[in-house]
């Protein structure tokens, strides 16, 4: 009996058959009545003809049954047909509807789509080697002055000990830091970046290489035949994928070196930012072969199996600590961290990539929210439609399904172009952050980004669809077909749902202005720090000395480095001219300890320890760095003349407080002790936002050893890049295959080591701005609808003789309302959420006053901006003709 | 071998040609065709029912729930036009078949090997 119900949903194919065989049954009774039978025998007569029809019956019902699913299915293809053709002509119909709403959709989904696939290239995705976890870094730690321990950089004496004892590891390699080599080709010389590796880093990332092999056991030894191995970039854009390359030679730092092997583009080592040209075998100097002190290597490990890390770095620390007691001189206080890799590569961008994910993520949820609005708004203009719809049998859940194609559809639209727009943003991302983010190279669309953009596009489809699906469904079909269609409650209802759409949109869209107003802060904070150099005045550029040149320090300076310094000087414009090793912000961690002739320090973490730098006469005044006390470096001091130094005043202030440094000598370094001759201003090192080290500037004459790369700077009241040529000839003449590079003035140096905030600030800001004009947007749609909804209201008040501004200032106030209904929610989010970039700003808090005050007053000012249209609308309505109208 | 076992290949086709004379429900096809037939051919049940819901399935007879001569609830099958095509095409088939067959069970020669 109850199977009648389920004839709701489609035929019932049990009944029906059991129909037509009890239709036959009794015709064949009735037939043996006629024949003259009784009753009962027809009855079983006719049954037992019948047999036993339960087999056949059940073919009955399985053809039965697969037919009624063959129409259920053409059903459900019609109906799907049915609503792509009512998408099909709601696009003809109001292109421009489709047209806002993708693209819309298509910059929050875009937003989302590029922000992913950055953090999954260089977050998500592992290491480009053989079973990244296992892999680490191990560093030497030490002590410093005030506490905690910092990370630095390995000497091979340690190294080796290393190996000798750890048990945690299956293999442990060590690896120098890249470096500029000279190409000498029959052109000219050319530079490239080189990593010398030790024999087992090749192994132990386990990445095959394309062609050849690499760098085997053995040729690391200072006899052994120079080799290299090319990566396939450099194979690419220098040598002009030459198919003959393996078995070559190239001459490199005056040498020559066979090419054995060719790395995949894949293949990058050590992963991080920054060209990695060539790898060669890694010769170290006797001195740093013996000398547990010097620490200039890098030593990666790969953890046997099962090994933690912190088992490993527990066992590590046993050793260091022996070996420290066996050298107190060189290892007090010294010992290890073991980091892993993956943590050593993206560490560092890490929480700002998930901080920029999120801001894409607010981006999309205020495009689904102007999109429902939209969406909203032509529901409601159809409520007439889809009531007649309803009364006439369409069920609710047909109704919501057909937004939800509508939805659907331009959602995927959008997404198709928002794919379009991060693809061709990517590069744009790729390039600008190259310098910047780890792994910049590989940033690309993989099966994830597409994976993770196709869902989102569908979440958000189905998202901002419902939404205007349920306020219709809801509606009453009495009020809507009775009235004329406007003031119905389910009007009034929607009207509240898109305004809280609008607020929210308003409140997310404060939330990414006030991030970006706060890296801004700390960007012009940053770029207004003291840098202590005339940066507008100086020009930099690099030298990189070909190795064999020139036989020793000496010959460099006497035949290149002087005559140089002095053409260059003759060139008109040029006010200085100076040397140095390394350019303030931009590179440091040349250092070492050190001592002071008449102090003695208990402990290692009091030792002074201060940053090397080679400086030739000239370089302070090139700079414009003014001395403070006693001297510049000066021509005098030459090879000939006693040992001098330079300090600056971050190390007069910590190691000389309260005295006059000039006069003194520092000791351990070197042969002799060196006087203290003069301290300079100090210039911060590596960042802006770091206080200046202590710095010790020795004469480059007086050291015995080649410097390989210099930086040449030179002061002049011209425009700096002017002079480029004109130097560039001068150095020419001395040497005319002298290569120079990274040619720039100071400001583009300051500007680049703030590089990495300038992207964040960029991106962050081009999220606030699209956010802002979203939310303005919806916010302007909502007051515009709202003043033709109220034409008549209107038209009665100014028939009835309310001034013309009155009219208007309701509208504005309509406007201002929601800009400070969101104010209230967004500026307590705001608080909450930029909590995430404290470690980003510089010189401003979260709680910056003077940027939230800003935001509130720009969003104010834009919001009554934009209410104003509407609101002198208003005011032109003729009273007399909306009466009539009624 | 009964008389009944040799009717299911042309069952379908009979089947049609009963429908050519007008809509029918199931029991009145098979009483008409054991009428014209004499009583040789009386259809099984289990063989007609589930030949027609093959026959609807394949689209060569629709049904239609109607009201019966004796005012029961019925399923009235009804020719398509596919259903007639299939008809027409092989009815002419089927007769040559049914004559060869006549012609070797009725033959008195020896064929010649």
């Amino acid at each position: 009996m109850w199977r009648r119900y389920l004839r709701f949903w489609g035929p019932d194919v049990r009944r029906d058959v059991d129909d037509e065989l009890a239709l036959h049954i009794e015709m064949l009774v009735e037939e043996n009545i006629a024949a003259g039978m009784s009753a009962d025998a027809a009855r079983a007569a006719a049954e037992r003809r019948f047999g036993d029809y339960t087999a056949f019956e059940h073919e009955c019902l399985h053809i039965g049954e697969e037919r009624e699913r063959m129409i259920r299915r053409a059903e459900r293809f019609s109906a799907l047909g049915q609503d792509m053709k009512h998408v099909a002509r709601t696009v003809v119909k109001s292109p421009g509807f489709a047209l806002t709403t993708i693209f819309v959709l298509a910059l929050g989904l875009g937003a989302n789509a590029a922000i992913f696939s950055v953090v999954n290239s260089v977050v998500l995705r592992p290491l480009g080697y053989a079973e990244p976890d296992r892999l680490v870094q191990v560093y030497e730690t030490f002590p410093m002055s005030g506490g905690g321990s910092g990370s630095g950089s390995v000497s091979i004496p340690n190294y080796e000990d290393w190996r000798a004892e750890a048990r945690s590891f299956e293999a442990l390699a060590i690896s120098g830091y890249p470096q500029s080599v000279t190409l000498q080709t029959g052109e000219g010389t050319e530079r490239l970046t080189a990593v010398p590796v030790g024999s087992g880093i090749f192994p132990m990332l386990g990445v095959e290489p394309l062609v050849g092999r690499y760098i085997a056991e053995g040729e690391d030894a200072a006899a052994a035949e120079p080799v290299v191995v090319l990566s396939e970039q450099a194979w690419r854009a220098r040598f002009g994928a030459d198919p003959g390359i393996v078995g070559s030679t190239l001459t490199l730092d005056g040498q020559a070196h066979t090419v054995v092997g060719l790395m995949p583009a894949e293949f990058r080592f050590p992963a991080g930012a920054g060209p990695r040209d060539i790898w060669i075998p890694l010769r170290a100097s006797e001195q740093q072969r013996q000398n547990r002190g010097s620490h200039g290597f890098m030593v990666l490990g790969r953890l046997a199996p099962g090994v933690a890390p912190e088992a490993a770095e527990t066992e590590m620390r046993g050793i260091a600590a022996r070996i420290a007691e066996a050298y107190p001189d060189q290892q007090e206080g010294r010992s290890v961290e073991i980091v892993p890799l993956h943590e050593v590569v993206v560490g560092r961008v890490q929480p700002m990539m998930m901080v920029l994910l999120g801001a894409a993520g607010l981006l999309l949820l205020i495009a689904c929210a102007n999109a429902a609005s939209l969406l909203l708004a032509r529901a409601m203009a159809r409520r007439r439609e889809v009531a007649i719809r309803t009364a006439l049998g369409a069920s609710r859940g047909r109704v919501v399904r057909q937004f939800l194609a509508e939805s659907l559809t331009l959602a995927g639209l959008g997404g198709a172009l928002g794919l379009f727009l991060a693809w061709a943003s990517l590069r744009w991302i790729s390039t600008a952050a190259g310098p910047l983010l780890p792994r910049a190279s590989e940033i690309s669309v993989d099966l994830r980004v597409l994976g993770f953009l196709l869902g989102i596009t569908l979440l958000t489809g189905a998202l901002y669809g419902m939404i205007p699906a349920l306020q219709t469904a809801r509606s009453d079909l009495q009020a809507e077909l009775r009235e004329g269609g406007r003031q119905g409650s389910g009007g009034r209802r929607a009207s509240t749902f898109r305004s809280t759409l609008v607020v929210t949109q308003i409140a997310l869209s404060i939330v990414l202005l006030i991030g970006a107003g706060l890296l801004m802060r700390t960007f012009v904070a940053l770029m207004a720090t003291e840098t202590g150099i005339a940066t507008d005045r100086v020009l930099t550029m690099k030298l990189a000395l070909p190795g064999g040149e020139y036989e020793d320090a000496a010959a460099t300076a006497d035949r290149f480095y002087v005559p140089m310094l002095e053409r260059v000087r003759a060139v008109p414009g040029v006010s200085q001219a100076g040397l140095i090793n390394l350019l303030p912000l931009e590179e440091w961690g040349f250092n070492g300890n050190f001592g002071i002739a008449g102090k003695t320090y208990q402990s290692a973490a009091e030792q002074p320890f201060a940053e090397i730098r080679l400086a030739s006469p000239g370089y302070f005044e090139a700079m414009g760095i003014p001395i403070l006390r006693g001297r510049a470096l000066s021509p005098q001091d030459d090879r000939d003349s006693p040992p001098v130094v330079v300090i600056n005043e971050a190390l007069a202030e910590r190691y000389f407080p309260g005295e006059d440094p000039v006069g003194q000598h520092i000791t351990d370094f070197g042969p002799e002790p060196i006087e203290i001759v003069g301290v300079a201003a100090a210039v911060r090192q590596g960042r802006l936002t770091d206080q200046p080290m202590p710095e010790l500037y020795f004469p480059f004459m007086q050291v015995p050893w080649v410097i390989p790369e210099m930086s040449l700077v030179v002061g002049t009241s011209l425009e700096p890049m002017s002079l480029a040529g004109p130097i560039r000839s001068a150095i020419r003449e001395i040497d005319p295959q002298q290569p120079i590079f990274d040619v720039r003035p100071m400001s583009a140096v300051v500007a680049e080591s703030v590089s990495d905030r300038r992207l964040y600030l960029w991106l962050l800001g081009v999220f606030a701005a699209v956010a802002l004009a979203l939310a303005i947007t919806g916010m302007y749609g909502l007051i515009a609808y709202s003043v033709a909804q109220r034409t008549r209201e209107f038209g009665i008040r100014l028939a009835l003789g309310a001034g013309r501004e009155r009219v208007s200032g309701m509208v504005v106030r309509q406007g201002a309302k929601l800009a400070l209904a969101g104010l209230a929610v967004g500026i307590p989010a705001a608080y909450f959420l930029t909590r995430v970039l404290a470690s980003l700003l510089y010189g401003v808090g979260t709680g910056d006053l003077v940027t939230y005050a800003a935001v509130a007053g720009i969003l104010l000012a834009v919001a009554i901006a934009a209410s104003w249209v509407p609101a002198s609308r208003a005011t032109r309505v003729d009273p007399i003709v909306t009466l009539r109208a009624e | 071998m009964s008389a009944t076992d040799l009717i299911n290949a042309p069952l379908h086709l009979m089947i049609l040609k009963t429908l050519t004379w007008g809509p029918m429900h199931g029991y009145a096809i098979a009483r008409w065709i054991r009428q014209v037939t004499g009583d040789v051919l009386q259809i099984e049940e289990g063989s007609l029912y589930p030949a027609l819901h093959r026959m609807e399935q394949r689209g060569w007879v629709v049904a239609d729930w109607g009201v019966s001569e004796n005012n029961r609830r019925a399923k009235f099958y009804q020719l398509t036009p596919e259903g007639r095509q299939h008809l027409r095409g092989e009815t002419p088939n089927w007769l040559r078949f049914a004559k060869a067959v006549g012609t070797v069970l009725e033959t008195n020669e020896q064929p010649a090997l």
